[in-house]
């Protein structure tokens, strides 16, 4: 009933409740408008900071050498960095891209990997092999888009000659120009490995492409020397120095069989063991110390540590762990041999390669050492027991015993093994939140690598985010406190008004607090459709602001902009104001007799 | 014989003002069904201070005894005023008193019939269809109904207040001043359809005025003040009542 009289006065006096709607809505709107534009600006500048992984960059300022191991250990034990892969040397990553149409661009050939946030937050997918992702200056110069081959070709000049080397890939995607000016196309490390590679002169064959085979060569830990004749302490000194090796001790023939895997016998010679102390040594160091007993009708047997190594002989087998060993045999020279012809067949002997020699069983062989591991296929003869030994010529053995420094690859194709990249120039890497930035500067610059990062805009957005917030808050407090003094005093006006109808309702027989609800109500409905259309405004204000401005924005922002829960609590802070306010004035006009307030006027 | 409406033995009101107290002494009034009681006095005498009293809105500072003969809660008996609560008060004033304001007390937002139903509405009281063309006719309103109060002249208006005030048949209804704001005339012909219809229902009229020749030889009771000044600080109305002629009837005849 009272509320019913009260949208009536309401209604009846239109012109009255209007310009009450007006001024709610004026005092509403610009503060709406204010909270927008903080809420807008800095999530907007939040957004491009948190969310651009560019701020999270951390990018080495000199080329160092990284080996394959630091990137495992900093993946493994620094969760703050969020990802990291390696770069090649910034002249062995440029290539010539040649688009679907044909149009030709010089392209910077850079590894990315699953994670990568530069793609993943730039509206792309991490390319697989034989895919790629352009950044879009480079989309654009080459004409091309998401599915397009695009075809990569680096050059190299070789004993004068031009040579070059093609790979196709497919454009899987294509960056938002937020995350690069440059033109770039981002690929499997591989291929950047390849790259660089194919530039050094040396050969590629996944691509075909010519050149050098970087051929693993084998290393030793010692080497045995057998002789007729023992000999003098000096001439054991002199026999070690300047070969690599640096000890020499005499060893029994039955001690051999421990150390190469075969007893030897001893026929009345003496037998050395030389070794280095820490580094092995390549062939010229065996080849110095068979130079140096020249004429004493000695044999120089290179030795090796035994090599962890387990071999496999097929998919789902159990793996058979044994120790590799060198077969002590100087090659080519089988009748030097000091071995019991007995003994040969009764060992496990292992050739490399898939193919080849009869009465051989196929197996993987795997060995790892750190965090290098190789696999190859090799033949073997005889039935190696766990734990036991098998042997493998110098040759091979030796270029096995190599991945105790050298990351090693078998070649199917040539059907060699050979070296793999020591280590990279430089690398990219992200931050895993733009406040571990610091922390991860602070981790590299430890290991003597200087790096740039953000982190002087990141403050410095930082800093402005609170000033910012300062400068809004002051000037929302004095909106917020003058809103609340313009509202009260409108409605508190708005009932002294109707202080006369109050009184006559109340005369008529209406209770005090059913007199309340009436401006109440009446603050409730005025302020509700205040707000309402100062939700209006501000919508078309927002929308305004946002276009006026969408050239500096990308897609999502906004610079003007309300959550839910500012918009809540400013109902619900209207709501409290008016109904205050009105209550107040109520009261304060129902205070008087009823009779007396009427004639009052 | 009928228990009287209201019985005022010995009540006292007084109010400061200024620094200058007013009190208002009403040695006896009594009020009976369907009796005509006109207060009359010059201004600032003490008379919307008794019609205040009357109407339960204004509370007397001390009573000897102050009775309201109507029925609260389907129990019609004499209650002591000062004992009833806010709520009782506002029941008995939506029930069964009928207001008369001096210039018409009529809510601007509502027209005139939403403004005559309020009363009964405000006390859930349904109205006949018959008892609204009757009045409605009788004071000349007819026509006018959808009207909002300030397209009226002031004559109409007050006949709206009239109609309003006697809508839901009180047993009281209080006038103060009525016929202030019109004519003579106009006066004179608001007066007899007020009183002429409280008849029809039985209801006591209690009419505030300072004009005696309205009420002159009409009213069955005469409500008159002695006012005094005793000092500066304090003057002091004493309430007489005089007996009418009543001959109201005869008038209107």
């Amino acid at each position: 009933m009272i509320i019913r009289l009260a949208v009536k006065d309401l209604v009846h006096d239109w012109l009255l409740s209007t310009c009450l709607i007006l001024a709610i809505a004026s005092i509403i709107a610009p503060l709406l408008i204010l909270f927008g534009l903080k809420a807008g600006t800095i999530q907007t500048m939040r957004g491009r900071l948190v969310e651009d992984p560019k701020n999270r960059e951390i990018r080495p300022v000199t080329a160092h050498s990284f080996s394959r191991s630091w990137f495992d250990e900093v993946r493994k034990n620094h969760p703050e960095v969020g990802f990291v892969i390696p770069m090649t040397r910034q002249i062995s990553t440029t290539v010539i891209g040649v688009g679907p149409k044909g149009r030709k661009t010089q392209l910077t050939l850079l590894a990315t990997g699953d994670g990568d946030p530069l793609l993943l937050d730039n509206g792309t997918v991490v390319p697989g092999e034989g895919e790629c992702v352009l950044t879009s200056s480079a989309a654009e110069s080459l004409g091309a888009g998401t599915g397009d081959s695009l075809s990569l070709t680096a050059t190299r000049i070789v004993h004068g000659r031009r040579d070059r080397g093609t790979l196709t890939v497919r454009i899987r995607g294509i960056l938002d120009p937020r995350a690069s000016g440059l033109k770039a196309v981002f690929v499997r490390l591989d291929v950047l490995e390849a790259v660089e590679d194919f530039k050094d002169g040396r050969a590629v064959p996944a691509y075909g492409w010519k050149g050098e085979l970087p051929e693993a060569y084998p290393v030793f830990d010692g080497a045995l020397v057998i002789l007729p004749n023992p000999l003098s302490r000096l001439d054991q000194i002199m026999l070690v120095n300047n070969t690599g090796f640096s000890a020499i001790r005499e060893v029994k023939a039955e001690e051999t069989a421990d150390l190469v895997g075969l007893p030897l016998e001893q026929q009345g010679r003496t037998i050395y063991l030389v070794t280095v102390k820490k580094r092995p040594v390549g062939e010229e160091s065996i080849r110095a110390v068979e130079r140096k007993l020249r004429g004493k009708g000695a044999v120089v047997l290179p030795w090796m540590k035994p090599l962890p190594i387990s071999l496999q002989s097929g998919e789902g087998e159990a793996a058979v762990k044994v120790r590799l060993m060198a077969l002590a045999a100087s090659g080519g020279k089988p009748g030097e041999l000091p071995l019991p012809d007995a003994a040969v067949g009764e060992e496990v002997l292992l050739f490399p390669g898939s193919s080849g020699k009869e009465g051989t069983v196929p197996m993987t062989l795997e060995a790892a050492w750190d965090s290098r591991v190789l696999r190859m296929p090799v033949r073997v003869a005889g039935q190696p027991e766990p734990g036991g030994t098998v042997l493998a010529d110098v040759a091979l053995a030796g270029r096995l015993n190599l991945i105790r420094q050298r990351n090693l690859v078998w070649d199917p194709k040539s059907e060699r093994l050979l070296l793999s990249r020591r280590g990279y120039a430089g690398f990219r890497m992200y931050a895993a939140t733009i406040d571990q930035v610091a922390e991860v500067r602070k981790f590299i610059e430890e290991q003597g690598i200087t790096v740039r990062t953000r982190e002087e805009r990141i403050a410095e957005v930082k800093r402005l985010d609170r000033y910012l917030s300062l400068i809004f808050w002051l000037i929302a407090t004095v909106g917020v406190v003058g809103g609340i003094s313009a509202l009260t005093a409108s409605l508190y006006a708005s009932v002294e008004r109707k202080r006369k109808e109050l009184n006559i309702l109340r005369l008529l027989g209406f209770l005090k607090r059913q007199i309340v609800l009436f401006p109440v109500c009446q603050g409730l409905l005025l302020s509700g459709t205040g707000l309402v259309l100062a939700g209006g405004v501000f919508w078309l204000v927002a929308r305004l602001i946002n276009h006026l401005f969408s050239s500096h924005l990308q897609a999502r922002e906004s610079l003007c902009t309300l959550s839910m829960t500012h918009v809540l609590v400013l109902i619900a802070g209207l709501c409290c104001c008016s109904v205050l306010s009105a209550t107040l004035a109520a009261l304060q006009a129902v205070r008087l007799d009823p009779a007396e307030a009427l004639r009052d006027e | 014989m009928e228990e009287p409406v209201y019985l005022l033995r010995d009540v006292e009101k007084r109010r400061s003002k200024g620094g200058v107290t007013f009190s208002l002494q009403v040695p006896e009034l009594t009020v009976h069904p369907g009796e005509f009681v006109a207060v009359v006095g010059p201004s600032g005498c003490g008379k919307s201070t008794l019609l205040d009293m009357l109407a339960l809105v204004l509370e007397p500072s001390a009573v000897d005894t102050f009775t309201i003969n109507v029925a609260l809660k389907g129990e019609r008996r004499s209650y002591d005023v000062t004992a009833l609560s806010e709520n009782d008060v506002a029941r008995i004033r939506g029930h069964h008193i009928g207001y008369i304001l001096q210039n018409g007390g009529l809510l601007p937002f509502l027209n005139v019939r939403e403004n005559i139903g309020l009363t009964a509405a405000i006390s859930g009281i349904r109205v006949e269809q018959d008892r609204l063309t009757g009045l409605v006719e009788r004071l000349g309103l007819t026509g006018q109904l959808g009207k909002k109060p300030q397209h009226l002249s002031g004559g109409q208006r007050q006949r709206v207040a009239v109609a309003r005030a006697l809508i839901h048949r009180p047993v009281i209804v209080l006038a103060d001043e009525p016929t202030a704001a019109v004519d003579y005339p106009t006066a004179l012909d608001i007066r007899d359809e007020m009183v002429e219809l409280a008849r029809q229902t039985g209801a006591s009229v209690v009419m505030v005025t300072h004009d005696h020749s309205l009420v002159e030889g009409i009213a069955d009771t005469e409500v008159h003040f002695q006012v005094e000044r005793i000092s500066e600080a304090e003057t002091r109305a004493l309430v007489s009542v005089r007996q009418g002629s009543g001959n109201l009837k005869e008038a209107v005849a």
